[in-house]
């Protein structure tokens, strides 16, 4: 008899004590961040410093090693490379990040000796067409930068915040837009096709 | 609501009529419990209570018929994507879906595996695509706020309701 | 009700009913009017509580709820029910046609017949039916009809497995729900709901609550086994979406999905309203006896709104219990009838009837003991009180600590 009888204090008074603790929780703050438009700091300045956003690359301090391109272990970055005969001039044709397949691993950026690829802290990507995630960050052939030695690129300041990557993708839709209202638009899975040829 | 005299005229009722409707289902996004691999976690989270998605009015069913949008959350295997293809048809018109991930985008880094799907946009359309591994809270939080924008572009009393899932058109003409 | 609807004509036409020749249509237009005023009444309600529920829960869960439809997002509940009138109507493919679409009228009309002999206030009831809380609850009985119709004909295993658990639940609940409210009908001698509470007092020691240590166990015996009945979490079991997708309404969509949650938060103020009215005193006017009461027009309408506080009380203590409580399995639901309920409400009958023998209402010496009985009460909501005052400082310093702000934020404060 007594365990039936403890059976039902102890429901009772268990169900007393939770409902005290969800009553005190009305009493208190909700920790919810109001995204995205009762925020009360931009949500960049409450990430934490080594947060691993989108991709950026600072065209200017690349010096071409191609480093990331082989670290990266599926292949997301692709990077063609150019030399002048005469003047024996490098130059950096193409650089093209596909952050849609990017896993966000930090291995390119860790090995990056110039730092010249690195995490932003921007996030939000969300697009209507996959093909706009591929980034790319050479609009025209640029000098690959030479290293000197009182320099140090790692010292240097950097958009934290992706304004540039985010210029880009902006860019790049434009361009998509002006482009497709001229031509048929490609069927989807063929546009995969030779997106998987080029990377 | 389908008269069709009103709708042809194009007048200034049937676009605020369509503002209305559009608002209303915007502000209720139901959106189907799909989680297939790790995104899933983050999906749940986005109902937690740091970005609290229920703050739009969206709420997570776990039935398709009762859902207006499929987050295809995580890596879709060959298997599951039969499974995928069932419960689109099994949602009601009108119907979105949202790719969370890189892998449901294209195959993420599971790209060289012979058993994954590369991007759930081969078996059924997609509406916006999330990239991030896994998306943030936020990043996602941001792709349903992209699908508010293409419900209020859409026609809903000339199209009776339903979708043409031709997601180029609509993208590219908006 | 014939004589409100004279009453009505009067007001409306200044000529007496029985000379104008229209009785008789102005009879059934008048029926139509209540029967709109309550379903108006219900659906508002339904809407209204949804919304409100979100927030109380969100609030529970640290988050802010829906907010951003409409100010402070009032209108959340404006746009999912426009939102499910607009999607597609399915009905799959080898479901029973007929009985998946006539199963959410079952359902709907079960609870909605249950308002009819709710009373709201003093004198306002739509019938006051001399069987009213008998009737209630035969009648919402309907809703497993529907329910059982809706997952028999969905042709799905969830729905299906929704709908018996709905019927083991309901069968089971039915018995404790009726025994517990015998030492009420014992107490008052009539089964009518204006009776009831006219038995008892404004005062809360003239509750039938506070009557003596039986009734009170009575009292938590229907409370428990009308959350049952109405399908509330922790009793939830019929729609359980970790077990079963979603339970009898697997297949449902658009219009006909949204009777049923409607129908389950309409339920919610009949859960209540029964409650508050067979226990805690209806709209009994704290200080004013029924023959004051029933003379003024202001009085009325104040004990519509002592009703309306009641149970709005009682819906607050049930969707907290919702959002704290996890769900019971289907055994120990089972368990929780035959083995506790039952056997707890038959041992409170026999007390209720020898306590009434002994200690008449009138006499000085109950009086005396429904004091007492009051003042343990009063003690238990005092003790209620402190824990969660504990509960709150004890997190308080390790917050201001951590985020170096008060976390005082109390419920009314709108984020
Ligand atoms: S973060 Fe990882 S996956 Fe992304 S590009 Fe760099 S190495 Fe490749
Ligand atoms: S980004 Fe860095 S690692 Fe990649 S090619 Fe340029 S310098 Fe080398
Ligand atoms: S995108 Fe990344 S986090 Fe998401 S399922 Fe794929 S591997 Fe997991």
């Amino acid at each position: 008899m007594t365990p039936y009888f403890n059976a039902v204090a102890t429901t009772l008074y268990s169900i007393f004590e939770g409902m005290a603790v969800t009553t005190s929780y009305l009493f208190r703050r909700p920790s919810t961040i109001q995204y995205p438009n009762k925020l009360e700091k931009p949500l960049e300045e409450q990430l934490s410093d080594r947060y691993r956003g989108i991709l950026q690359v600072d065209t200017s301090v690349c010096i071409g090693c191609r480093i990331c391109e082989k670290t990266c272990p599926i292949d997301c970055i692709a990077i063609n490379l150019e030399k002048n005969k005469e003047t024996k001039e490098r130059f950096l044709t193409r650089f093209d990040i596909d952050i849609s397949k990017c896993m966000f691993c930090g291995l390119c950026s860790e090995n990056c000796s110039t730092c010249a690829i690195y995490h932003t802290k921007f996030f939000n990507g969300a697009t209507q067409n996959v093909d706009e995630l591929v980034v790319r960050f050479v609009d025209s052939p640029i000098v690959l930068y030479k290293h000197r030695k009182d320099s140090d690129p790692k010292t240097r300041e950097k958009d934290l915040s992706g304004v540039i990557v985010k210029q880009k993708m902006v860019k790049q839709r434009m361009k998509k837009q002006k482009t497709a209202k001229q031509e048929m638009p490609v069927n989807k899975i063929s546009k995969h096709k030779i997106k998987e040829e080029i990377l | 609501m389908k008269g069709n005299i009103i709708i042809t005229d194009n007048n200034c009722f049937v676009s605020t009529m369509d503002d209305v409707i559009n608002w209303m289902r915007k502000s209720s996004i139901w959106y189907l419990l799909f989680g297939t691999a790790c995104c899933a976690i983050e999906l749940m989270q986005t109902g937690g209570p740091r970005t609290d998605i229920d703050r739009i009015g969206s709420v997570f069913r776990s039935t398709p018929r009762q859902a207006d949008l499929m987050i295809v959350a995580g890596t879709v295997t060959y298997k599951m994507a039969e499974r995928i293809v069932l419960l689109y048809h099994q949602m009601a018109e009108p119907k979105y879906v949202l790719s969370m991930g890189s892998c449901a985008n294209c195959g993420g880094l599971f790209q060289n595996s012979y058993s994954v799907l590369k991007g759930v946009d081969k078996v059924i359309p997609v509406d916006v695509y999330v990239p991030g591994c896994p998306p943030r809270p936020e990043a996602l939080m941001e792709g349903i706020l992209k699908i508010q924008k293409i419900m209020m572009k859409e026609k809903f009393l000339k199209n009776h309701g339903e979708r043409k899932n031709d997601i180029k058109s609509l993208y590219y003409s908006g | 009700m014939k004589e409100n609807a004279n009453l009505l004509f009067v007001f409306l036409f200044k000529t007496p009913i029985e000379g104008s020749g229209y009785s008789l249509a102005w009879y059934i237009l008048f029926v139509f009017i209540i029967a709109g005023a309550l379903l108006f009444f219900a659906a508002n309600f339904a809407g209204i509580t949804s919304f409100i529920e979100r927030r109380i829960a969100a609030r529970i869960q640290t988050r802010v709820g829906p907010n951003v439809v409409g100010p402070q997002g009032i209108l959340q509940w404006v746009a999912d029910g426009i939102k499910l009138l607009l999607k597609e109507d399915l009905i799959p493919d080898r479901a029973d046609q007929f009985l998946f679409r006539v199963a959410p009228y079952f359902v709907f009309s079960g609870l909605f017949a249950a308002f009819v002999a709710l009373p709201f206030g003093y004198g306002i009831v739509a019938a006051d039916l001399n069987v009213g809380v008998y009737y209630i609850f035969a009648i919402t009985s309907l809703v497993v009809v529907g329910i059982i119709m809706g997952g028999w004909s969905s042709n799905s295993k969830w729905a299906l497995f929704g709908a018996l658990r709905s019927a083991a639940q309901i069968i089971s609940y039915e018995i404790p729900t009726a025994l517990s409210l015998i030492p009420v009908i014992m107490l008052t001698g009539s089964l009518s709901t204006q009776d009831i509470i006219k038995a008892q007092g404004g005062l809360p020691w003239d509750w039938f609550v506070f009557h003596s240590p039986f009734t009170f166990v009575c009292f938590v015996v229907f409370f428990i086994s009308a959350l049952a009945e109405g399908n509330r979490i922790p009793f939830d079991l019929p729609e359980a979406e970790s077990e079963l997708v979603s339970g009898y309404n697997t297949e449902y969509s658009g219009f006909r999905f949204l009777v049923f949650p409607m129908a389950e938060w309409a339920n919610l103020w009949v859960i209540a309203a029964m409650v508050s009215l067979t226990y805690l005193g209806g709209w009994q006017v704290p200080f004013v006896s029924i023959e004051t009461l029933s003379g003024s027009l202001v009085l009325i309408f104040l004990s519509v709104a002592v009703f309306v506080i009641k149970t709005s009380i009682v819906v607050f203590i049930v969707m907290q219990l919702r959002w704290t409580l996890p769900r019971v399995r289907v055994d120990q639901m089972t368990q929780l009838c035959w083995t506790y309920l039952v056997p707890f409400c038959l041992v409170a009958i026999v007390g209720t009837m020898i306590w009434m023998l002994i200690f008449p209402w009138e006499t000085r010496v109950a009086l005396l003991l429904r004091l007492m009985m009051f003042g343990i009460g009063f003690a238990f909501c005092f003790f209620y009180v402190r824990r969660i005052r504990f509960n709150y400082f004890n997190d308080k310093t390790a917050y201001e600590n951590l985020k170096k702000k008060s976390p005082w934020y109390p419920i009314w404060r709108l984020p």
